[in-house]
């Protein structure tokens, strides 16, 4: 959110050479990338995006990936993607995590499967660098091309957080206190299950992912 | 919209992408130590504050009218459910014009709305210590007594009263009522080892949250939790915020 | 702390689902997830949280009564219940010139009682309304019976309020885990989830949002009267339900707020059955000479004992937390702990003025008294 928001204020400050309001909605527009903000009943505008409401692909947060690529989350769409988030430095629940999303992954029907994304934010912006994130990845042994462990503005995990409904908290140690929560996106990018704690079985993820068709 | 809205939006979108909008400058707060009244750990925690700026006030209608003249996205005609729970800026005559007085602080406004205007402003939205300092250091400031305190959160989060505890020395307005405010990181995580969703805070809970239990500590706890209860999407009559700025 | 599932679609789509299923069953299993012991059963689905356009009634059910009455289960073997009671302010008040703003169930204090048999399935549904005015004092024309009654004795006087604020449901007579059911819900969300009535008795229900002392003192509570299965061993000529609580309030301005320190400290301004010094005395209990009355009495707290007494009578029978196997003969008093429950039944011996105390004199000359009025019926 925070790269369009400062591209909105950049608009605006341009918006003082002259431009019309009329202007800043179609910039705007363009640069958000979406036309899918016509969810509320006020719009004229008709609703043409198959985004709906709740899809999380209206986030437009970049992550940088552990190989290095710049990621949104609607460059998955059409894909189902099972995210949580953890921290590399993080000895406890999240290789824990990482192993629940892995048993997810694997227990998916081969069709499936292959068209999965696993998507693992961190909470640490400073120390999670993509370096650190693929090191992380290797000693986890979690390359494979379905793999994408990300890092982001703090503002950004922050957003992804409030909307997977994960909690956390920088604690005096250095570390991450944080909700350890796995959710799946449909190919729309919705969130079709959620389930918090360790070690849960993997029932409710693969049928949710099961039951949504693709795109 | 009349032709008086217009150019009364016209204006305030043009101060408000100036950053010289009618509301006051912000201010500048002290560094300091401060002691979250509610143990969000195991320990009393006793964080160090470093100076920061402030908006004295909630941010207003009029404030927010600029905002969004200036960046549709967040028009209530174009912000989708994602972002709110369908009550934005519900009372608001159009996309632009906002109900009540362009002073009044600005409500019906999500958390991602929140932190969309203080972002595009250059700021943030204060931290839950941040904020939270700045109620304990005008307590202490003015001499508020801990029941007169511990009555005025008491009468807000009952019914909705202001009650009249001024700030001579800081001249920051507003914390207890006349809006709740959002913050960055509101939604509390009262760990128990990995169980970190166990315990957070419901029924039962207080006991070991409260450094003491008196009047005050627990209105403290009852800011606390109201809020960390919220979801962030809520677009409350009564909740409003403010920015603060490096 | 469980999050809203963001997609409103799925929320409701679910909700309508568990509409249809609702049919008469007997500790019959409605999903694979619900298992059975002792022909109880347990395992309810996940709550849902949704968002919906909703601006009817805030008690919605045939079985929820205001207090003193309880509604007739006029129907055999188990039902499925759809329950509605929103959470909402509303200024009321508890004695003469003493009124506050309540956070509330359905819009008195205590909410409305709601009545079941045991082994039915509850399908409940609270949206928080507390951002909105709402009125309770002019429903709609098929609405519950609450209404009416609140309409008849009108003693707390509601006026609509706003107080906008997390709150929670928690039903005592439902076996589930709390940190799903019983989870706070934000202004203008609604949460809906089942419970089965496992065993017979007198439940409290209350907001279980922290802090949850302020919560219930400030009025969310109220009663769920679980009958058993086989139905009472006695008939009785009357059943009403008392419900005493605590209030802890001080004048500030011109109204009354929350005293923490006096709830601290156990040092009620107020004490009342049914939420108000004058309920039980403005209108009395009616029965006659000779008359078996039932009393379902809740001690709801939200920190206070009652010890519950009928002057001039002795409960002929007494079933704690109304379960028949815990069965008392020749009881003078009723020793009730902070949400305990209990059936009294009693002869009216004759005509006469008969007062219902907390024996806890401290508690009964602060209001925790009312009056039973036996006259010949007309």
């Amino acid at each position: 959110m925070k790269s369009s928001m400062l591209k909105g204020l950049l608009f605006a400050l341009l918006g003082l050479t002259g431009m019309s309001a009329l202007g800043f909605d179609q910039t705007g527009r363009e640069h958000h990338g979406h036309d899918q903000h016509s969810g509320m009943p006020h719009t004229p505008l008709p609703m043409t995006s198959r985004v709906p409401e709740g899809s999380l692909h209206q986030l437009d947060a970049v992550w940088q990936t552990h190989r290095g690529d710049a990621l949104t989350l609607a460059d998955l769409a059409g894909r189902p993607v099972i995210i949580t988030m953890l921290y590399a430095s993080c000895t406890t629940a999240c290789p824990v995590l990482v192993q629940d999303v892995k048993r997810i992954y694997q227990a998916l029907p081969e069709a499936r499967r292959s068209q999965a994304a696993l998507l693992l934010v961190s909470f640490d912006t400073e120390g999670d660098t993509p370096e650190a994130l693929n090191q992380y990845a290797q000693s986890v042994r979690a390359d494979g091309e379905a793999w994408h462990f990300a890092t982001g503005s703090a503002a950004d995990v922050r957003t992804l957080a409030a909307l997977l409904g994960v909690r956390y908290r920088k604690n005096p140690s250095g570390g991450y206190d944080h909700s350890n929560v796995i959710a799946v996106l449909n190919a729309k990018g919705e969130v079709v299950h959620r389930q918090e704690g360790l070690n849960q079985p993997v029932t409710g993820a693969v049928k949710a992912v099961s039951l949504d068709g693709g795109a | 919209m009349g032709l008086k809205a217009v150019q009364f939006l016209g204006i305030v979108g043009l101060a408000w992408a100036m950053g010289a909008h009618a509301a006051e400058p912000p201010v500048t707060v002290p560094e300091g130590t401060f002691e979250h009244a509610v143990l969000l750990d195991r320990d009393v925690q006793t964080e160090w504050i470093k100076s920061f700026r402030v908006d004295p006030h909630p941010v207003s209608r009029a404030d927010y009218a600029g905002f969004v003249q200036a960046h549709p996205g967040w028009r209530r005609s174009a912000l989708t459910g994602l972002f709110q729970d369908g009550g934005y800026l519900k009372h608001w005559h159009s996309d632009l014009e906002p109900d009540g007085e362009p002073g009044e602080p600005v409500v019906h406004v999500s958390w991602y709305a929140a932190r969309a205007y203080c972002e595009a402003r250059g700021g943030a939205l204060p931290t839950l210590a941040q904020w939270e300092y700045l109620v304990n250091l005008r307590r202490r400031l003015n001499g508020h007594s801990d029941q007169d305190y511990a009555n005025a959160v008491f009468a807000w989060y009952g019914e909705q009263r202001v009650a009249t505890l001024e700030d001579k020395a800081l001249g920051l307005s507003g914390f207890i009522g006349p809006v709740n405010e959002w913050l960055e990181d509101y939604q509390l995580l009262l760990g128990n080892g990995d169980q970190v969703d166990f315990g957070g805070g419901s029924c039962g809970d207080t006991g070991r949250l409260i450094v003491r239990y008196d009047s005050a500590h627990y209105a403290t706890l009852l800011r606390y939790q109201m809020r960390s209860n919220l979801s962030p999407e809520t677009t409350a009559s009564n909740q409003g915020f403010r920015c603060v700025y490096p | 702390m469980k999050a809203v599932m963001k997609s409103v679609a799925v929320g409701v789509g679910v909700a309508s689902a568990l509409w249809l299923a609702g049919c008469s069953q007997t500790a019959s299993v409605s999903s694979a997830e619900e298992f059975v012991v002792d022909g109880r059963v347990y395992g309810m689905p996940d709550a849902k949280v949704y968002r919906e356009d909703y601006l009817g009634d805030a008690v919605v059910g045939e079985y929820m009564t205001a207090s003193p009455h309880l509604a007739k289960l006029d129907y055999k073997g188990n039902k499925t219940h759809h329950v509605r009671l929103d959470t909402l302010s509303q200024k009321v008040e508890v004695a003469p010139g003493v009124s506050y703003n309540a956070w509330t169930f359905g819009g008195s204090v205590p909410g409305p009682v709601l009545h079941v048999r045991e082994g039915d399935r509850v399908i409940f549904t609270m949206k928080n309304r507390s951002d909105e005015p709402v009125v309770v004092t002019s429903p709609a024309k098929d609405a519950a019976p609450f209404y009416r009654q609140l309409a008849d004795n009108p003693y707390q006087k509601p006026v609509s309020a706003i107080s906008p604020m997390p709150h929670s449901m928690d039903f005592h007579s439902g076996t589930v885990a709390a940190d799903d059911k019983w989870r706070s819900i934000s202004p203008g969300e609604t949460i809906q989830f089942e419970w089965v009535a496992n065993y017979p008795g007198v439940y409290m229900y209350h907001c279980g949002t922290s802090s949850v002392l302020m919560h219930t003192a400030m009025g969310q509570y109220g009663a769920v009267v679980v009958s058993p299965k086989e139905g009472y061993p006695t008939e009785a000529d009357h059943e009403y339900v008392i419900t005493q609580s605590e209030f802890y309030l001080q004048k500030m301005g011109d109204s009354y707020i929350y005293d923490h320190q006096a709830a601290m400290a156990n040092n009620p301004s107020h004490v009342t059955f049914n939420g108000h010094v004058s309920a039980l005395m403005d209108q009395p209990l009616k029965a006659s000479k000779g008359d078996r009355v039932r009393l379902y009495v809740l001690n709801a707290g939200p920190n206070g004992t009652s010890s519950f007494h009928v002057i001039g009578a002795i409960f002929d029978r007494v079933w704690y937390e109304g379960n028949l196997e815990n069965e008392w003969r020749g009881m003078q008093t009723v020793l009730l702990g902070a949400s305990n429950g209990a059936v009294v039944e009693f002869i009216v011996p004759e005509d006469g003025l008969y007062k219902l105390v907390d024996h806890e004199f401290h508690d009964a000359e602060r209001g925790a008294a009312g009056a039973l009025i036996a006259a010949p019926a007309q």
